[in-house]
């Protein structure tokens, strides 16, 4: 069985094109990865900062103590006070300070207080819908509080590497596109030239090399996702230079600040990278199917396209995206608010609701490709019965 | 010539060319008919408009803006009388005989009033730059010229039709036949490249013909002679091209992206005779280079891309704000004609070298691949793809949701009387809703029990802290709605963004909440395509005075228009225009204003018809209809039977 899947995977994935569309895809990839560094990091906009800033870092960064934050204060205010008077450089170090220091350590700092605030008031609003004979909504706001009582930054870091890795969404396109070239031809491949009719004589012909081909396929994809992503990873860390703050939760990035999730930034890199995976396999198992029930490569190829494009059409146009693969390979949107689905009375955070529909919907198209029985070619009136 | 015909019975009839062109107009028009004018006010009051502009249209001379200031100078003062003798009426100083007497002159002043509104904003733009900037009506202008997404149906339309050319012979193994023939090999190919020219042409012409016919009839194109820059979008550019002029030159270099996609298209399957690796090819130098490059280097890259988005080679600079310093900073540098000749001679070279490789191609070597079925259901593919074409052009930057099941059952539900000075505070039986302030400024929307006199807050959420609830509900039966806008949080930046407009729905039974209508404030960054203008429209619905809202759409009332969201395309359209609108109420089938004139005016939803109620000047007015006015109370004779019949009554 290894040996088929090994050898179905050379022969559909260890194709030159495909390794050529990979590497061109993954320099393009680094390009506007570049580019959305020069747009969006404070040091490409302010080059000059950046040796302030690693100066400053060791002082005032780290973990948060009351006696950091009342030297950044003395040493802030009057430069801004100063600043407001004369502007030139206070004005300037005075921004930079407080878009780099200031701001961060204020956000971090009180975060705790917010996230009790949080917790406090999602367990009053958990009684008084009790009281109102509100199921759903007290269970609900019970949650809340559980996931918020507990939260706290107790570190500085500069995190400014995952704000923006988090919100990359350019490589899944790149790798939509890999795999609908990549899997449309799988299943084809030999109704096109005819050989069906003859795999379908030999021993490991029929259900064991549909089962391979469906593996190598998922091999493929995984491993495809996988790379584009970790490529991701490792160029936004070297672009930005750092991968510090990996330690820190999510919600020390700002547009995180009510997430779901409590892991910390590494953790929840790879966990988006995980999602996005399982995004790009329910779509893979699409193509696969279009593939397993046409006959040549051009339908699965446009109608795979026309799906796909749909999903990701659907989705940016805000309509409900509970059950649409799309919302995996966005997960930043999963991964940004507190945000619950009514599942008979029993509230089920959005993220873990798409990842289950998405499973579910894997799981469909796998078994439908594995066990489709439709025979040979049209105009052959044989089934193959024996096994 | 005989080539040729057969080439078109291949392509029209055994390919089914002909559906996939009949498929592409259909697309292209069913895009069209989603246009919405540039600017609605001009397009709303174009007979105003254009009695001005008869006057001053054109070139902005001295007179003309004297002559505008003046106008406008009047219009104030128009205004001002009017509320003023208004004023004396309400507070009893003057009869009604007299005030009409008073308001006569300057109402007829005022009926030009939104045309010259509309006037006037443009000649502020204008007046920036009066050498290039003139005063016409720009709304066909703006259709034809300042719209910049890729024009997907062509796009598809040409993979439809192009790629079978080399890819359905060599898939059949027939191009080696071909080769044989007295007329075959590099003749052939010569006139089957000479051939899909000719239909990407008559393709960009019959799209071209069918936009400006539109257009044309719709909004009509005048005074193309005037300068580029009167349109908005142009402002920066320098470029001396008049209107008509710039028109052309951007047909022009769309029809020159058509064939390089063309002659990319017929590249690769001369190559490859594979669908698969050149229509990846192609998507990808068209769509990941339109969705994400920046615009510098998709226009500084030669190939398809950017002639398929002619726009951007004749705007002018684009400035954007930075979003760290607060200072502004060029986010585009405009594109001379100089350099768009080096980069139409840079595509030219690369397609003349492509079309050598294809004939090339076609004379001496043997194909080695094949491709070996025969696609039976190539009409559906279209059928499909088209539809994707169809559905790709018009989801534009709308956001909404479905409209939640919910409403359906809601109609046969107790009517309630909605009235914009109700605009704070809802009752029930058991409930009454208020929005109040409390000493810091701060808005909060507050629940008494009228049973146990229990106070309480409206919203529940505990991220109550993260967003801003506007001062203005609804109620229905059991149901209260409330505004509220998420700040955008997704980068570092010195002012704050909205991110979502969210109107909730609360039942009160049990306090449960659901969304009732999103609209996204911001842009989306997943396939956000080019556009070169953010949506600024949150700073309508900051401005809300109230709203209510019905099974298909959401009424939003600010203080000079009444416009309504639908559900399901979150476009916002203007319903009635009202300026010195200063009360509104709502009774399920139609809307009641008070007009400029203070008039009492029914809108009827169904028949969308304004009509005038009564010829009493009032100032306020509630449902059942008693009218207040400072002077007098007293109530008029029922308007209508369900209205003053109704159990229901406010104050």
């Amino acid at each position: 069985m290894i040996r088929q899947i090994y050898f179905e995977f050379r022969k559909h994935f260890l194709k030159l094109p495909v390794c050529v569309a990979v590497i061109l895809f993954l320099l393009l990839d680094a390009f506007q990865i570049s580019s959305v560094y020069q747009e969006k990091s404070i040091f490409s906009m302010m080059p000059e900062w950046r040796a302030k800033y690693e100066n400053l870092y060791p002082v005032y960064g780290g973990k948060i103590t009351e006696k950091k934050i009342r030297n950044l204060m003395a040493y802030y205010r009057p430069l801004k006070a100063e600043g407001n008077l004369h502007p030139g450089r206070e004005y300037e170090e005075a921004l930079m300070l407080q878009k780099c220091f200031v701001a961060p350590l204020q956000y971090a700092y009180e975060y705790q207080q917010n996230a009790g605030q949080i917790a406090k008031r999602a367990l009053e609003n958990a009684d008084f819908y009790q009281q109102m004979g509100n199921i759903y909504a007290s269970r609900k706001n019970q949650k809340i509080a559980g996931m918020f009582s507990d939260r706290r930054i107790s570190e500085l870091r500069y995190t400014e590497m995952y704000q923006h890795y988090l919100q990359y969404d350019f490589s899944v396109f790149l790798v939509l596109l890999l795999v609908i070239y990549g899997l449309v031809n799988v299943f084809v491949l030999e109704k096109e030239t005819e050989m069906e009719l003859l795999l379908q004589t030999t021993i490991h012909g029929k259900r064991k090399s549909a089962a391979a081909k469906l593996l190598a396929s998922i091999i493929f994809v995984t491993a495809i996702s996988l790379l584009f992503w970790l490529a991701d990873f490792l160029l936004f860390g070297c672009l930005f230079r750092s991968f510090d703050g990996g330690n820190c939760p999510i919600y020390a990035i700002e547009y995180f600040e009510a997430s779901p999730l409590s892991m910390s930034l590494f953790f929840c890199a790879l966990f988006a990278m995980g999602m996005k995976t399982v995004g790009t396999l329910v779509f893979g198992m699409t193509v696969l199917l279009l593939s397993r029930l046409c006959r040549n490569t051009l339908f699965p190829f446009v109608g795979s396209i026309f799906l796909i494009g749909s999903c990701l059409l659907a989705y940016n146009a805000d309509l409900p995206s509970a059950f649409n693969p799309a919302s995996l390979l966005v997960c930043r949107e999963l991964f940004h608010w507190v945000d619950f689905i009514d599942l008979a009375g029993v509230p089920v955070l959005t993220w873990q609701f798409c990842l289950g529909t998405a499973l579910l919907m894997l799981t469909i198209f796998s078994a439908v490709i594995l066990y489709d029985r439709r025979p040979g070619p049209k105009g052959h009136a044989f089934h193959v019965q024996f096994t | 010539m005989d080539i040729l015909r057969f080439e078109a019975r291949k392509m029209f009839r055994y390919r089914r060319g002909i559906l996939y062109i009949f498929l592409f107009l259909v697309s292209e028009l069913f895009i069209l008919s989603a246009d919405a004018p540039a600017n609605p006010q001009m397009y709303a009051h174009k007979d105003d408009c254009i009695w001005y502009l008869k006057q001053i249209g054109g070139r902005l001379t001295e007179e003309h803006q004297k002559f505008l200031e003046e106008e406008a100078a009047a219009m104030s003062k128009a205004d001002s009388a009017v509320q003023t003798a208004y004023k004396q009426y309400f507070d009893g100083l003057i009869s009604q005989d007299t005030l009409e007497k008073i308001v006569e002159a300057p109402f007829t002043k005022l009926e030009r009033r939104s045309g010259f509104h509309a006037i006037y904003e443009q000649y502020l733009y204008a007046r920036q730059d009066p050498s290039h900037r003139y005063l016409l009506n720009t709304n066909g202008w703006d259709a034809l010229l300042s719209h910049d997404g890729l024009d997907i149906p062509l796009i598809l339309a040409l993979f439809l039709l192009l790629a079978p050319i080399y890819c359905d012979e060599g898939k059949s193994q027939m191009d080696t036949l071909s080769l044989t023939m007295k007329k075959g090999g590099t003749c052939l190919s010569k006139y089957k490249i000479l051939y899909s020219v000719l239909v990407v042409l008559a393709l960009n012409v019959s799209g071209t013909m069918i936009e400006l016919l539109f257009v044309l009839g719709k909004y009509g194109l005048p005074n193309g002679n005037f300068p580029l820059q009167s349109l908005s979008c142009y402002g920066t550019s320098t470029k001396e091209l008049s209107l008509w002029e710039t028109y052309f030159l951007t047909i022009a270099l769309k029809a020159v992206g058509s064939l390089c996609l063309d002659v990319f298209i017929l590249f690769g399957t001369a190559l490859t005779k594979k669908y698969a690796p050149v229509l990846l090819g192609c998507m990808a130098a068209v769509f990941l280079s339109v969705c994400g490059f920046s615009r510098a280097i998709l226009y500084a890259l030669p190939g398809p891309a950017g002639f398929l988005t002619p726009s951007g080679f004749l705007r002018g600079d684009q400035t954007a704000v930075d979003s760290l310093t607060g200072e502004s900073v060029t986010a585009f540098r405009e594109i001379s004609l100089r350099g768009l000749v080096l980069r139409l001679a840079l595509t030219a070279a690369l397609c003349l070298f492509m079309i050598a490789a294809v004939q090339r191609k076609n004379t001496s070597k043997w194909k080695q691949h094949s491709f070996h079925t025969v696609s039976k259901l190539s009409a559906l593919c279209a059928a499909v793809f088209l539809t994707a074409a169809g559905l790709s052009g018009c989801a534009g930057p709308a956001s909404q949701e479905m409209p939640d099941t919910i409403h359906n059952n809601r109609k046969a539900e107790k009517r309630t009387f909605y009235c914009l000075s109700d605009a704070g505070h809802y009752e029930t039986d058991d409930y009454r809703i208020e929005a109040t302030e409390d000493e810091n400024l701060e808005l909060h929307l507050i629940v008494k029990d009228k049973h146990t006199g229990r106070q309480f807050p409206l919203v529940r959420d505990a991220f109550q802290d993260s967003y801003e609830v506007m001062p203005c509900i609804y109620g229905n039966g059991d149901y209260v709605y409330y505004i509220k806008m998420t700040v955008d949080k997704s980068e570092t930046i010195l002012y704050s963004m909205y991110e979502h407009l969210l109107v909730q729905e609360v039942n009160l039974k049990d306090f449960s909440e659901r969304t009732v209508l999103k609209l996204r404030m911001n842009e989306k960054n997943l396939l956000g395509a080019l556009s070169w203008t953010r949506s600024a429209d949150w700073s309508y619905y900051l401005a809300l005075l109230g709203f209510f809202l019905d099974e298909d759409y959401v009424y939003f009332i600010s203080s000079g228009d009444i416009s309504r969201v639908s559900y399901l395309t979150g476009k916002r359209e203007v319903l009635i225009e009202a300026p010195l609108l200063s009360d509104v109420a709502y009774d399920g089938q139609n809307i009641y204003y008070l007009n400029e004139r203070f008039r009492l005016v029914k809108f009827s939803l169904s028949e969308q018809k304004s009509q005038v109620m009564s010829n009493k000047i009032m100032r306020q007015f509630t449902l059942p209809l008693t009218v207040s006015t400072q002077t007098e109370n007293k109530s008029i004779e029922s308007i209508n039977a369900s209205v003053a019949n109704s159990m229901f009554s406010f104050k």
